[in-house]
């Protein structure tokens, strides 16, 4: 997988890999063959914008973690299954998008309207 | 724009009035409608905006909470007996993943465990407990060639199952989908909500014909048909709940509906079992005492070895013990029969080994004991729990388990008083003495010794009978009647799966304390459901009043009335636990 370090600090790492690289399934699987490994704590993806985060145990396995990313290739990419937490978040963030859409949809028509 | 926006509450609203409803899509309908040929684009813009943005909320809160709900009636067993063949055609068991079952393997579930797959009784029969697929509490007797599926719980029994779904095909998945559509989800003051906030639309309704006809002024009746109190009761009640469960979730509790937690605030009476519960979920095996033929590895090997088949405390500290003394066990035994409540059957070397109470293995299965066995058993007693193991119709060995109380319990009890649940009541199969002793220390109010599991229910519908309102904790096979009978019922962290099933609310965590959490939280909603309601009633009733003499607009009105309501709303979405006389009690 190509991919471009965009933070490296500590134990929290992302990458981005680029849009359209993955889709929304194959963004569940690339959650779940990353959350296998026991000094990966947290791993969140968007396939939207072809990030991934991941927060790590161990300051030493970073070279490890870019060793596991760079053997993913395409062909080893596979619908997974959103888990809870991942449905759960995307709850919160589908609601707060759209209540931001909402808001600014009704102060732009207000303006509009007014003038 | 606004005429698309505003043209489904009037096609909602025209829907009720066609079908002769009376409700609060006809409220809003005709408000919109009214306000629209008036010309008050921007109420009707306010109102549409507000109104959206308190469905979302409403929408935001369901769906969090449907997603708790469903990870938390989802399966979680990791491992399955699978009936495989040996090289000798003989059929041996052993645990696999649930992950690599696939259709047509042959596993084997006992007394107690869920059934973890759809599919076909090959082998032996059981009572199951179907209350899950169909809401029927009683088990239904089921042998060779019967469907069972999976989510479903062998009550007693041994059954074999050839797999014929597993995972996302079983029918249990299918239920998990259809839940949203869920009533049972709903607390009664919910539903009273509901048909409250109905039932005040006429006189909405009725108070702006009323107006206009006494004023023969269109702005003022305009005024009282925006002010639609129930549409805010009947959203802050139910994200009242529903943010309820949600809190419950998000403190590792899982409760199965909002009237759960409805009959927990309301309840005046808890009922502990004692094992598991009021003591340390882990008890310890202290001492192995051989009394026969079979050396002290020999009783404690044979006897993890039946106990590893069923889920269970005591099962557990036995196995634990077992595995810590490097004691490796083989399937040496014939197939095992749990008498619920009372012990486990088999065959070991060619005779009947039985595994259980002392009523169990003296009275039930006839195995005397001698004079020197009697004083060892009388040294024990007093201390701990202890557990017999007869083979060949002799006493073999006993197993002294320490099941200390817990840390906390004395504490929670105290704040459990505190918090209004007055009779603290505790069942117990320990001797007189001990329950007496185990009582004054926790300050329990009243105490049941030497209970046999199967009175536990019969206790719990005669405190119901003094017209108590019930909790019952319990975490074994034999607590699922008395849950059951309980007004409402708690099964702990390390419960058998049969409890889990039954009871109304799941501690994910092993800790006490979250009893005075849901007390907390329970009374909490119902509070904030009262507030609301007389908060909203109190708003919009001036603002009726205010609509009336001309000092607000129709706008206006609208405006606070939106407004409220999401406020209203958002208010309902915030957390019960965070005052600090909760914290107080809590910490």
């Amino acid at each position: 997988m190509i991919y471009k370090i965009v933070y490296d600090k500590n134990t929290r790492l992302r990458v981005r890999v680029g849009r359209d690289i993955f889709t929304r399934e194959e963004g569940y699987g690339l959650f779940e063959t990353l959350s296998k490994y026991d000094f990966i704590d947290e791993v969140s993806i968007s396939h939207k914008n072809g990030s991934i985060l991941i927060l790590y145990n161990d300051v030493n396995k970073k070279a490890e973690i870019l060793k596991i990313l760079d053997k993913i290739s395409k062909d080893d990419l596979f619908d997974g299954k959103a888990t809870d937490e991942i449905k759960s978040k995307e709850i919160s963030d589908n609601f707060f998008m759209n209540l931001a859409k909402k808001i600014l949809k009704r102060y732009l028509f207000e303006i509009i309207y007014k003038n | 724009m606004l005429l698309y926006y505003a043209s489904d509450y009037i096609l909602k609203g025209l829907d009720s009035l066609t079908s002769f409803r009376v409700d609060v899509a006809l409220l809003d309908g005709t408000a919109t409608a009214v306000s629209l040929y008036h010309g008050n684009y921007s109420s009707v813009g306010s109102m549409i905006f507000l109104l959206s943005i308190s469905d979302m909320l409403e929408e935001y809160t369901m769906q969090k909470t449907k997603n708790t709900l469903k990870s938390s009636l989802a399966l979680n067993i990791d491992n399955v007996w699978v009936i495989e063949e040996d090289d000798n055609g003989n059929e041996i068991e052993s645990l696999s993943p649930l992950s690599e079952i696939k259709k047509h393997d042959k596993i084997r579930v006992r007394t107690g465990s869920i059934i973890p797959v759809d599919g076909v009784i090959t082998e032996g029969d059981g009572m199951i407990n179907e209350s899950s697929m169909t809401g029927e509490s009683l088990a239904v007797h089921k042998t060779v060639g019967r469907a069972v599926h999976a989510g479903t719980v062998v009550e007693e029994g041994s059954i074999a199952v050839e797999v014929l779904s597993v995972n996302d095909e079983t029918r249990l998945n299918k239920i998990i989908e259809m839940i949203e559509d869920s009533e049972e989800l709903k607390a009664s003051i919910q539903s009273k909500a509901e048909d409250l906030a109905d039932s005040i639309v006429p006189y909405s309704l009725l108070a702006t014909g009323l107006t206009y006809l006494f004023t023969q002024n269109v702005v003022k009746a305009l005024s009282v048909l925006m002010v639609d109190f129930s549409c805010a009761i009947k959203l802050t009640t139910p994200i009242s709940v529903i943010s309820a469960m949600r809190e419950a979730s998000d403190n590792r509790m899982m409760v199965k509906g909002g009237k759960h937690l409805e009959a927990f605030a309301n309840a005046d009476t808890i009922v502990f079992d004692k094992t598991g519960t009021l003591t340390n979920a882990s008890p310890v095996l202290v001492k192995v005492i051989p009394c026969g033929k079979y050396s002290e590895e020999d009783v404690l090997r044979i006897s993890a070895c039946i106990e590893e088949h069923f889920a269970h405390s005591v099962a557990t500290a036995i196995v634990n013990k077992a595995d810590e003394e490097g004691l490796h066990h083989k399937e040496e035994h014939s197939e095992v029969e749990y008498i619920v409540a009372h012990g486990i059957s088999t065959t070991y070397d060619g005779e009947k080994a039985i595994i259980g109470s002392r009523h169990f293995v003296e009275e039930d299965e006839g195995v005397k004991f001698t004079k020197k066995q009697e004083k060892i058993i009388d040294k024990n007693v007093e201390k701990y729990s202890v557990i017999y193991l007869a083979i060949g119709g002799k006493l073999q060995g006993i197993l002294c388990i320490d099941d200390p109380v817990r840390d906390e319990a004395s504490d929670v009890i105290s704040k459990l008083k505190e918090l209004g649940i007055t009779n603290i009541v505790m069942l117990t199969g320990d001797s007189e003495n001990a329950a007496k002793t185990i009582a004054q220390n926790l300050g329990i109010t009243r105490y049941q010794s030497q209970v046999l599991p199967e009175d536990k229910a019969h206790i719990i519908q005669d405190i119901k009978k003094e017209n108590h309102q019930v909790i019952m904790v319990g975490d074994g096979i034999n607590d699922s009647p008395a849950l059951s009978a309980a007004d409402v019922s708690v099964a702990m962290r390390n419960s058998s799966d049969i409890a889990r099933e039954v009871a109304d609310i799941s501690l994910l965590s092993d800790d006490l304390y979250d009893l005075v959490t849901l007390r907390l939280l329970s009374t909490g909603m119902l509070d904030k459901i009262n507030n609301n309601y007389s908060n909203i009633v109190l708003f919009n009733s001036t603002l009726i009043v205010l609509g009336i003499l001309g000092v607000i607009t129709p706008r206006t009105s609208s405006l606070l009335h939106n407004l409220s309501t999401m406020l209203f709303g958002l208010r309902s979405t915030k957390s019960v636990l965070n005052s600090s006389n909760q914290n107080e009690l809590l910490n």
